[in-house]
């Protein structure tokens, strides 16, 4: 037995308001509630909620924090991934790979300013990765709201798109509390032409990193809405 | 201290055992096994039942799969490789550990 619409309505508003947003969450407690109502048949669906539900998830808060568990839980696994694809970047075959965006930044380096090699790293490894994901948390809303459902998001995509915040606020530490009290603003210029490796060596960085948050979306990221 | 609390400590290895009896099960049907076998005794709480899980899959111990079911999409845990030898270990682990407390607590059988 299916539940009615008014239950389903009653379901999806209840869980919409206690704050569970993103597909995976969503999914698991709808179908653990509706069985639940399916067996119990109450009467009252709302003081159901109230009485049975609520208290055996330990409440409101207790229903986000097994969310935000396993939130914390993806973000670690995700984060784990990031770090053996980088790892195994520094190992045969793909050091190859390594070796070529060094040469070929060095001798970017080598011909043009510090600053346009820094400027191509940034673009190669942090906008385009970022491109990407954006296109498809924005790809995964418009298949959501296409098919009407009541969530927007996706949990692991969310956990992605962390790892990528990463970068962004290391870049604005280093340049606007590393840089201004270590070397001066006016002196970076200067400094980058006298430690041309340093940025060679950062850039290349910047690079390794984009491989590897693209290497991850293709193993990871839910671009179009499908069962999880 | 309530038997919830003592049932806490056990619920890796009450989830671990149960799915090495049935090959794969939803969060639902889980907590409805456990009543149905203590005849109501035992309530395996949703607040503590998903941590576990989640925790159990990001171990390696869990594999998930979804099906749709009902119009709804139905998330079943299965045990992996490793999943299956923690079990054994577990339950084996629990039952000594119930051997000795009987033992404790009523010397008279632990010594038949």
């Amino acid at each position: 037995m299916s539940l009615t619409t008014t239950q389903h309505n009653i379901l999806v508003k209840y869980l919409k308001d206690v704050g569970i947003g993103h597909q995976e969450p969503f999914e698991e407690f709808y179908d653990h509630i509706a069985t639940a109502i399916e067996k119990d048949k109450p009467e009252d669906v709302k003081k159901y909620f109230r009485e049975v539900i609520q208290p055996s998830f330990g409440g409101v808060q207790g229903m986000l924090d097994v969310v935000n568990e396993q939130s914390k839980i993806r973000r670690i696994a995700i984060l784990k991934r990031a770090k053996e694809i980088f790892l195994s970047l520094f190992g045969w075959p793909a050091i190859g790979f390594v070796m070529v965006s060094f040469i070929l930044l060095q001798t970017l380096s080598n011909r043009f300013d510090e600053k346009y090699v820094l400027i191509y790293a940034a673009i190669l490894g942090l906008f385009i990765p970022a491109s990407v994901m954006m296109y498809g948390v924005f790809s995964f809303y418009k298949d959501c709201k296409k098919q009407q459902l009541p969530y927007r998001a996706n949990d692991l995509n969310y956990s992605i798109l962390l790892l990528m915040v990463i970068p962004f606020n290391a870049l604005s530490i280093v340049g606007n509390l590393l840089i201004p009290i270590f070397i001066g603003r006016d002196n970076f210029g200067q400094f980058l032409t006298a430690y041309p490796a340093i940025t060679v060596c950062f850039s290349t960085l910047v690079l390794l990193f984009g491989f590897t948050c693209l290497k991850l979306f293709k193993e990871n990221f839910t671009f179009k809405l499908e069962m999880i | 201290m309530s038997s919830s609390k003592l049932l806490k400590g056990s619920l890796a290895t009450i989830i671990l055992k149960l799915l090495k009896e049935n090959e794969k099960m939803y969060g639902y049907e889980i907590t409805q096994r456990v009543k149905e076998i203590t005849a109501g005794e035992f309530k395996i709480t949703e607040g503590a039942l998903y941590p576990t899980l989640h925790k159990l899959e990001a171990e390696g111990m869990l594999s998930t799969e979804t099906q749709k079911v009902d119009n709804r999409i139905r998330k079943y845990y299965s045990l992996t490789k490793e999943g299956n030898a923690e079990a054994q270990t577990k339950v084996a682990e629990l039952e000594e550990f119930l051997l000795n407390l009987q033992k404790l607590l009523n010397p008279k059988l632990g010594m038949g």
